[in-house]
């Protein structure tokens, strides 16, 4: 005890503090740069990952037969391939949205019917858990896709 | 108080400034970093929009112009090429996306896609602009063989030559 109180009475503190300051400046900006680049980071691989959800969740969908049986499968995926991420997406809050657009399918009274040739337009929206919060809301993507099953028959 | 203020006074500021310097060179390379991981997330995820679409619009062409006989119609196959490309270009507004379907043989289709995005720092990057391309290959393989033979007489409305049904390129 005798031996620290002593070498404590040694130390130049007139010298130090200004390092000291200099460094308590300066690590507020630096902290700030480094939780960016992490955030930054972060939300570049989750927007590489819900692309390929997005694309995944929608080949899914144009298999099946029905929508209601599409719009399951597409969701199932959408959580499933999502669930494999460890970027802080809330996958079990993963909302999917599917939409007739058109194409070349025929239509019953006011809607495009399911079948093959019809667009369908898969959006997956997310829940991020961001590092900082630099992005506001969900994160979304979307891509349209033809839809595959029932073929027509046309003899 | 007083004492502290005297202590701070006493300070020898010029002495102490090696720390403040560092910090500011690690502050710099660390918004170089930044800069560099915007720009390479950029180029990646349009390299992820480049390789889903062109598999995406590759398969759903194959799949909407495959005919009885395991070749393509190429016009059917051409037309939901340009649906795809039309709609799947108004999803966002931060890339362009075109696309080219070619024909190496009958029963193989090849769509390209080319993703164009804007660089986040163009200065640094000597161009407004980045284009990534990538593409699919789709072979039409006939799985029944010799087991399965559709006749002649079968009609199908994706028999070669047949005029693809029109459709709204619109996109909403």
């Amino acid at each position: 005890m005798a031996a620290l109180k002593k070498h404590l009475k040694a130390i130049c503190w007139r010298r130090g503090s200004s390092e000291l300051i200099g460094f308590a400046l300066i690590i507020p900006l630096l902290a700030a740069l480094i939780f960016t680049i992490i955030t930054i980071m972060q939300l570049g691989l989750v927007r590489q990952t819900l692309e390929y959800a997005t694309y995944m969740s929608a080949r899914s969908a144009v298999v099946c037969e029905d929508y209601s049986t599409a719009l399951t499968q597409a969701q199932t995926t959408a959580r499933m391939t999502l669930a494999n991420s460890t970027y802080g997406v809330d996958s079990d809050n993963v909302g999917v949205h599917l939409e007739l657009v058109g194409g070349t399918s025929s239509t019953s009274g006011s809607g495009i019917t399911w079948e093959k040739g019809a667009l369908l337009k898969c959006e997956v929206t997310a829940p991020i858990s961001q590092f900082i919060n630099i992005l506001d809301g969900d994160m979304s993507s979307c891509i349209y896709v033809m839809v595959e099953r029932p073929a027509r028959t046309y003899y | 108080m007083k004492t502290m203020i005297g202590r701070f006074k006493e300070i020898s500021w010029r002495r102490g400034n090696g720390a403040c310097y560092a910090c500011l060179i690690i502050s710099l390379l660390a918004g170089i970093m930044l800069v560099l991981h915007m720009e390479c997330s950029n180029i990646m995820y349009a390299s992820a929009v480049a390789s889903t679409r062109s598999d995406m619009i590759a398969d759903s062409a194959a799949l909407y112009a495959q005919s009885y006989d395991y070749k393509y119609n190429k016009a059917q196959a051409e037309t939901m090429a340009t649906f795809l490309t039309a709609y799947n270009n108004g999803t966002s507004g931060r890339y362009e996306l075109t696309s080219s379907i070619l024909f190496p043989d009958d029963d193989l289709l090849t769509v390209k896609c080319d993703v164009q995005t804007f660089f986040y720092f163009p200065g640094l990057a000597g161009h407004e602009t980045l284009t990534v391309s990538d593409e699919a290959s789709v072979r039409s393989v006939d799985i029944w063989g010799d087991i399965f033979v559709v006749p002649d007489s079968v009609g199908h409305a994706s028999s070669p030559g047949t005029t693809p049904p029109v459709g709204d390129l619109s996109v909403p």
